[in-house]
């Protein structure tokens, strides 16, 4: 377009103004969005992460997953979604009552988990301060298996 | 719009087709079928097989069983022992010095080193099974299980823990 063809008072009959074309920009618009929608990922997950625990540091920057959580800190194991927890001298002995106890609430709730909210084998997230020795944080996962929690994921910060 | 094609003489152009918008969603189809296309090769089998053969090897070697048994030797090191069956079973053992504290530069050193052997047993042992079982002593920090982890994931991405007690064994 020429700048000419705006003037005032000219012999030529006038011109449109200049329109900003519109079409192109929605096009692109329109991709930008399907493209965040087909490759962000939603729902987050969030981790409950007491004062007292220091997560241990790792490589891999896998993201958390949406998960029940259990946490092993102030001397027990405690799991969030059944408001229960387990002392570590409970966890340990084998033939204790209240392990079996713990273990019958956790398994009632994995199998009752509903098919439309079900993530994989049914994960679990495992908040354990770095310092936690082997033979506590072997129990929990052993313990947690047997509730029927295939799937233990250890939860780490990556800076 | 199209006149603006209008040159001052009053003649006009011939008519041009605004291309534009068609080669933008154009592209805009590609990126939809791309990203939610799968693609998949198939292979074709004939059946019945022509001649039946039989194998000469009447054994498979045992399976590999790749362990990893550690411990931490004193405060800043951390000792680590690697044994496999499979055709020819063998065993390595190193020991990893560690700046303290144990944070994430540090770590991430150790799980380095670490990744570094086991890539080199990896590639003796090869990687055709993809499981290996991991063992700590009792008292050893769940850091150092996670930098292990950490380490042994990229080789042996199936990570089985097993108590204690074989580590304190074997050890």
């Amino acid at each position: 377009m020429n700048f000419d063809d705006l003037e005032f008072g000219s012999d030529r009959p006038p011109q449109e103004p200049p329109e900003l074309p519109l079409a192109p920009m929605i096009d692109i618009f329109c991709m930008i969005v399907i493209f965040l929608v087909l490759g962000g990922a939603f729902g987050a997950a969030d981790v409950i992460l007491p004062k007292s625990v220091t997560l241990p540091k790792s490589v891999n920057d896998e993201q958390v997953i949406v998960a029940p959580q259990v946490t092993l800190d102030n001397g027990a194991l405690y799991a969030d979604f059944i408001q229960q927890s387990l002392p570590i001298a409970s966890l340990t002995n084998l033939n204790s009552a209240e392990r079996r106890d713990f273990i019958r609430v956790l398994k009632q709730y994995s199998q009752n988990v509903p098919e439309s909210v079900k993530t994989g084998e049914n994960p679990v997230n495992l908040v354990a301060d770095a310092q936690a020795p082997y033979e506590i944080v072997y129990q929990s996962v052993a313990l947690l298996r047997e509730a029927g929690f295939e799937n233990t994921l250890f939860v780490s910060s990556f800076e | 719009m199209l006149d603006d094609f209008e040159d001052p003489s009053g003649t006009t152009n011939p008519k041009s087709l605004n291309l534009m918008p068609i080669v933008d969603m154009i592209t805009t189809i590609i990126f939809f079928l791309l990203l939610s296309s799968s693609f998949v090769q198939f292979t074709k089998q004939t059946l019945p097989p022509t001649a039946v053969s039989t194998s000469s090897v009447e054994k498979h070697p045992p399976a590999l069983n790749l362990r990893l048994s550690g411990e931490l030797s004193s405060p800043n090191v951390y000792k680590v022992r690697l044994s496999w069956r499979g055709a020819s079973p063998s065993q390595v053992t190193k020991a990893f010095t560690f700046a303290l504290p144990l944070d994430q530069a540090s770590a991430a050193q150790l799980a380095q080193d670490l990744q570094t052997t086991v890539d080199g047993v990896a590639k003796t042992i090869g990687t055709s099974e993809k499981t290996v079982k991991i063992s700590l002593r009792r008292n050893t920090p769940y850091q150092i299980l996670i930098t292990t982890m950490d380490a042994v994931k990229k080789s042996y991405p199936d990570i089985v823990l097993n108590t204690w007690i074989e580590a304190e064994n074997e050890l």
